[in-house]
């Protein structure tokens, strides 16, 4: 990994007393990871929005349906907006297994020891339990999971908005790739789901956003600016923390 | 051909058994049966150059036997079959097979009906067709439908096994229809689950509509074969659209113009009754071509949503039929998805919001108690040790 030194203004704001905490910047999030991230923002933003009023239609076209398209026009766009989506959520999952440290799997699939400690670390701190957010360079082993289970309500999200997609389709590759899930639930009930999980996937982004603003205002990390930039300023703790995150043996 | 019914007194009535002499026979116009043979051939969405191919096979039939089997239904496809009114179906189908076993409307009762079948399956043995109307109870050993003291599975096995081809029509017979919704105690299955392994078609609906059924007899008897069907064993020709897709109120939908209440201005307007519950983007049919009643009307025509009736394990899926999306499991009969969503929302946020609180108040606890907010200090340059935990 590589650490350039650390700039004056990185010192500032480092929550320690007693001593001068020597902050380092470091490359966290690569120009994938902060791509996807963004598209994701955008593009679920607009699918919710379409999706909602393909649900529920809030504005009515008026006059003479002939020289009306909104409802088509609010469809296509959430047809498009799907696609880029689902390519953007599948180019991630191949980057986590080819992208760069913190963008791989092992962030979101706690399976080394210090990793599934950090779980219990990180649920103790937002509990109360315990004063200081346990130091992570990338992501926190709950964070991670979390993103899994994202993860997971996005694909399920591409299916079932896939499988109604083909609906207007007698044959070929849609019917025949994503027509089983009509079948298997039942039309209205993959309809049912696909608005559920819009409902999560918003209460996720939520909790996504305060706990961001939270663990910035701890850490003063500049764990907000780093989705932008890419970079955090880190303290020696955190640094030691990820050179160990992923080791399952114990340093001397 | 100069005058057709002219024709049809002189040439068509030389040929014996066909079905032109009989037809005529029994006052049916040639008029009327090339109205009927086109009618078929635009049913089956074939080019209209068919029909000439259709007008002579029909001509030559030889009346193939068919029997019909009623389990646990209403009769409704029944009575939707025999109603059908496209020119001539009562006329010219039951006169173009011969309907050897039929309870509803069978002449004979008792032994006689049961001999007339019985009869059947062995002098038309793998020639004749079977319709199986109802569906067949699978629970205790199909006690629940018994007729002449056999089970309906039993005489559908040998019934539909010495068959040329079975039929399964309406929704009960297709995937057990009402009688394998939730609740059910018989078991009930449609034909293809009850017995696997027939040459089978799935004339799905709530009722079948009777102008499908005779197409996919007019088709059988054209081109010796059933239609070509989807992974559900139904007809392509019925049931390869969606609803939605030949919806005559579809501007409406992709205008964005939707009745919100039952004889409000845009109902009276005849636009999309999506938000009213209509399942026509769930349901592939083609009701809105062929329609009931004579063509006068089906459900979207006459201002009622479509209920998906053709589609597998409808009432269950398709249920409540007056909402866009149904309810969602577990959390009672009333409550709608977009209740439950922003329920969702408002939980996971009310908890973010206390949780920021508790976030403040420990904050400016640390402060007020001057505690070092690190519990360990850290000197410049210096090798970084290994955190201390708890």
């Amino acid at each position: 990994m590589e650490i350039p030194n650390s700039s004056s203004s990185a010192n500032k704001a480092n929550g320690a007393v007693g001593g001068v905490v020597d902050r380092q910047v470091v490359y966290v999030w690569d120009l994938a990871i902060r791509l996807t991230h963004w598209i994701n923002v955008f593009a679920i933003l607009i699918l919710s929005l379409t999706g909602y009023f393909i649900y529920s239609p809030f504005m009515e076209g008026r006059g003479e349906a002939t020289n009306q398209y909104l409802m088509g026009t609010i469809r296509f766009v959430h047809f498009a907006t799907a696609f880029v989506f689902a390519v953007n959520v599948l180019f991630r999952i191949y980057w986590s297994f080819a992208g760069t440290k913190y963008a791989r799997w092992h962030q979101f699939v706690p399976t080394s020891r210090s990793r599934l400690r950090g779980l219990g670390r990180m649920l103790r701190y937002y509990s109360f339990l315990r004063r200081e957010p346990p130091p992570q360079v990338g992501h926190n082993p709950l964070a991670g999971l979390a993103y899994t289970a994202i993860h997971i309500l996005f694909v399920i999200q591409i299916f079932t908005g896939f499988a109604l997609y083909s609906l207007a389709y007698r044959t070929g590759f849609w019917p025949s790739t994503f027509g089983w899930v009509n079948l298997l639930m039942g039309t209205p009930l993959v309809r049912l789901v696909h608005d559920i999980v819009m409902w999560l996937i918003i209460a996720f982004t939520i909790h996504h956003v305060y706990s961001g603003i939270l663990l910035e205002i701890e850490e003063r990390s500049g764990l907000l600016g780093s989705i932008v930039t890419g970079y955090k300023s880190l303290t020696p703790n955190h640094i030691y923390e990820s050179d160990t995150a992923n080791l399952p043996k114990k340093k001397p | 051909m100069a005058n057709p019914e002219i024709l049809s007194d002189g040439v068509w009535a030389a040929l014996e058994r066909s079905m032109t002499s009989r037809t005529t026979s029994r006052n049916v116009s040639r008029r009327k049966f090339l109205r009927f043979c086109s009618a078929m051939t635009a049913a089956l969405a074939l080019p209209l150059s068919y029909t000439t191919q259709v007008v002579e096979a029909l001509e030559q039939t030889r009346r193939p036997a068919l029997v019909w089997l009623e389990f646990q239904d209403c009769a409704g496809n029944s009575e939707a079959a025999l109603r059908a009114s496209h020119p001539g179906f009562a006329e010219i189908v039951l006169d173009l097979l011969s309907w050897n076993y039929h309870e509803t409307v069978m002449a004979p009762s008792g032994k006689a009906a049961e001999k007339s079948l019985a009869d059947t399956l062995k002098d038309e043995k793998g020639k004749y067709i079977a319709i199986v109307e109802g569906s067949i109870p699978m629970a205790n050993n199909g006690i629940y439908c018994t007729i002449g003291g056999r089970t309906a599975l039993d005489l559908a096995k040998e019934v539909c096994s010495n068959a040329y081809a079975t039929i399964a029509i309406g929704t009960c017979a297709t995937f057990g229809g009402l009688p394998a919704a939730e609740g059910g105690i018989t078991g009930a299955v449609g034909v293809g689950d009850a017995i696997p392994g027939l040459r089978l078609l799935n004339l799905s609906g709530c009722p079948a509509n009777g102008a499908n059924l005779a197409a996919t007899i007019v088709h059988w008897l054209t081109f010796k074969e059933l239609p070509a069907t989807d992974s559900l064993k139904r007809p392509l020709f019925a049931h390869g659209d969606r609803i939605h897709d030949l919806c005559p109120r579809r501007p409406h939908y992709d205008a964005g113009q939707f009745v919100r209440a039952w004889g409000d201005e845009g109902h009276r307007l005849g636009w999309c009754l999506y938000q009213m519950g209509c399942k026509g983007p769930n349901a592939n049919y083609n009701c809105p071509q062929v329609q009931f009643n004579d063509a006068t009307g089906w459900p979207i025509g006459v201002g009622h949503g479509c209920v998906g009736c053709a589609s597998p394990k409808f009432w269950d899926t398709m249920t409540p039929f007056y909402r866009a999306l149904p309810s969602v499991p577990g959390f009672g009969a009333e409550s709608t998805a977009d209740a439950f969503g922003t329920g969702a929302v408002a939980v996971v946020a009310g908890l973010t919001a206390a949780h920021a609180v508790g976030s403040i108040i420990r904050n400016q606890g640390a402060k007020s108690n001057g505690q070092p907010k690190a519990k360990k200090t850290i000197e410049p340059n210096q090798t970084p040790a290994r955190p201390t935990e708890e």
